[in-house]
């Protein structure tokens, strides 16, 4: 084997972290809402448009570029979940489903207008490398598994402070946190929000890995879906678990059969994973999901 | 339940009647809608709409009846139209038994979906079977036998007494308008079924479906298997239509569109579903046709859509049907 056991799982885990940062975000929509975002990876893939290929001040500054990817994608999310998606929490989940699947079709059409068909290349963000233990581990990478390390410490945080409280109050039991004063919508709000600004992380984060194209949201964001399903839907640590995960196995995927069968095998093990355990590695077994 | 057979009970039409009314309907709409629009461009627009109307009315038995987000049959139409067309076209397989064939390829397969949802519920079976459409999508773009993204030829057409109806005949066009008022007479007779109350009772509570002695899960095994079976026939039908086949046509674009059909058209409601089929093939077919950014506009009118009449078509029908009079007591009992 020319390339060592090592060196694959080091960068399984970079890109793995990149989507666990993507399946927090479909937690985080998951748990207030009960709604599965389709277009998140589309959201991802526009943060790093933006941050990289913005109007000619943005991209000039990587800086501000980034920031208004992060910003951006957040507004963006919150207006959706406003405008499209609100009148739909009512109904069963396939209604929202379904009006994310039309998001897809709305959002890689508009990236190819506004950006052309034909892939960009990104920058890395961070140049040069390191070598621990005799691994060769890329300053990119090690930026990723940063970046993820640091939004679970904010969220953690967030989590203790009031509107945190309100947040999980919101999403363990909506109707008695409503009669204690929790607006719910607000929190769905700031659900959105944080997803928004997850994606964008991680959609500016692979960007540099994978190349820009308007088609490449559908597949990263099916990815982080299996992910989030692998490590049990709604759970934080689960989204992590899974995420990291499923960048390793597509990593050794393709090296192993190539890059056309690992979507393929990734999904045949989500799909033997729900066989074993119906609700993901780490998902509450009590959780119905039934409603 | 026992029903009454023949006369009616309690105020309800008779099955004997109903079927009368969808198969007459069915009839009437073979003989006169080839007559009526016989433009080309109408023609394919009314097949592409007729494969959609099974196939949904399919869709519908899994979804609407017993309440399982299946979103694998766009992948049912494409094995079952691959199938056939490699069968028929590479090793000259008679027609008919080539579609049985791919009939026996799409239970299969059906069995595999049927299994996952007999394992998992709601979300999970919605993207697990989501998954399962993906990696179809995958294989029918890597192998060879497909033709990859360049596609492949179709079966031209079905053979019916000693002559080949062609796609492009206004005769096909009268066979798909009756296998799919067939189809739905079948699938109005399920949903009053024995079986179709087990589905919908299992759908609101298991619990009580298993202390009255029914099995949720083989009903649940079965309304997929159904959901499969009108998949594949749409697919066997879908090919001569297309005449070329391609990974795209079995796409994101169409698990979508069936998915909206169903979900506009009122779960449960067979000829609401059947007419969101046709109403949005119509429209579907003239987006696709206006502008390359087509799905832009397509996808915010369904957005729209989506927002101001979540319950679907059906809502503001039975909302109407519940005011008049004369017909209430078609829904009483």
């Amino acid at each position: 084997m020319d390339v060592p056991f090592g060196q694959l799982m080091v960068g399984g885990v970079a890109v793995g972290c990149a989507y666990a940062l993507l399946a927090v975000a479909y937690s985080l929509v998951y748990r207030t809402s009960r709604a599965i975002n389709f277009a998140q990876g589309d959201l991802a893939i526009m943060g790093a448009y933006i941050a990289f290929a913005g109007p000619g001040l943005l991209s000039d500054h990587r800086v501000p570029g980034i920031l208004a990817g992060l910003v951006g994608i957040a507004a963006l999310s919150v207006a959706i979940d406003r405008i499209a998606f609100r009148p739909l929490y009512r109904h069963d989940t396939v209604f929202v489903v379904a009006s994310s699947i039309a998001l897809v079709f709305v959002l890689e059409t508009f990236m190819r207008l506004a950006w052309g068909s034909e892939t960009i290349s990104a920058p890395s963000l961070v140049e040069g490398s390191v070598n621990v233990a005799g691994l060769h581990v890329t300053g990119q990478q090690l930026l990723i598994a940063g970046v993820m390390i640091a939004f679970l410490i904010v969220l953690q945080v967030l989590f203790r402070s009031r509107v945190g409280v309100a947040m999980r109050a919101s999403a363990e039991n909506r109707d008695v946190s409503e009669l204690l004063g929790v607006n719910p919508q607000r929190m769905v709000a700031v659900s959105f929000a944080l997803a928004g600004v997850a994606s964008a992380a991680a959609g500016i984060l692979l960007a540099p890995l994978t190349q820009l194209r308007p088609g490449a949201g559908a597949l990263i964001g099916l990815t982080a879906i299996i992910a989030a399903i692998v490590g049990g839907f709604g759970s934080i640590p689960g989204a992590v678990l899974g995420g990291i995960l499923v960048g390793i196995v597509e990593v050794w995927a393709t090296y192993v059969a190539g890059g056309a069968y690992a979507q393929m095998v990734t999904i045949t093990i989500l799909i033997l994973v729900l066989l074993v355990r119906p609700s993901g590695l780490l998902g509450e077994e009590g959780l119905s999901f039934r409603r | 339940m026992i029903r009454g057979r023949g006369k009616a009970t309690n105020g309800q039409t008779s099955p004997a009647r109903r079927s009368a009314a969808w198969l007459g309907a069915t009839a009437v709409a073979a003989l006169a809608l080839p007559l009526a629009f016989p433009s080309d461009y109408d023609q394919v627009v009314m097949e592409i709409a007729m494969v959609y109307v099974i196939a949904t009315a399919g869709l519908n038995v899994a979804i609407g009846f017993s309440g399982q987000f299946q979103m694998a049959q766009a992948a049912f139409m494409a094995v079952a139209a691959y199938t056939t067309a490699v069968l028929t076209a590479d090793h000259e397989i008679p027609f008919f038994l080539a579609a049985l064939a791919a009939m026996g390829a799409v239970l299969v397969f059906g069995l595999v979906v049927g299994l996952v949802s007999l394992r998992t519920r709601s979300h999970y079976l919605l993207l697990a079977t989501f998954g399962l459409q993906i990696i179809a999508l995958q294989l029918l773009t890597e192998l060879e036998v497909t033709g990859g993204v360049n596609g492949r030829l179709a079966t031209t057409g079905v053979p019916i007494g000693g002559t080949s109806l062609d796609g492009t005949t206004p005769e096909y066009t009268t066979l798909l308008i009756v296998v799919a008022g067939v189809g739905l007479w079948i699938a109005d007779w399920i949903k009053r079924s024995y079986v179709g109350l087990g589905l919908s009772a299992s759908r609101q509570n298991e619990r009580l479906v298993l202390s009255a002695g029914l099995s949720p899960g083989r009903l649940r095994l079965g309304a997929v298997l159904v959901s499969s079976v009108y998949g594949g026939v749409a697919g066997i039908l879908f090919g001569p239509v297309l005449t070329y086949l391609v990974p795209e046509s079995f796409g994101l674009n169409l698990t979508l569109l069936l998915l909206l059909m169903v979900v506009v058209g009122g779960m449960g409601s067979v000829l609401g579903v059947a007419t969101a089929a046709v109403l949005l093939t119509i429209v579907s077919q003239a987006a696709q046709d206006s502008t390359p950014s087509w799905p832009l506009i397509y996808g915010l009118t369904i957005m729209v859509i989506l927002a101001l009449a979540p319950s679907g078509l059906a809502g503001p029908a039975l909302a109407l049907r519940q005011r008049l009079p004369s017909l209430r007591r078609e829904r009483a009992g």
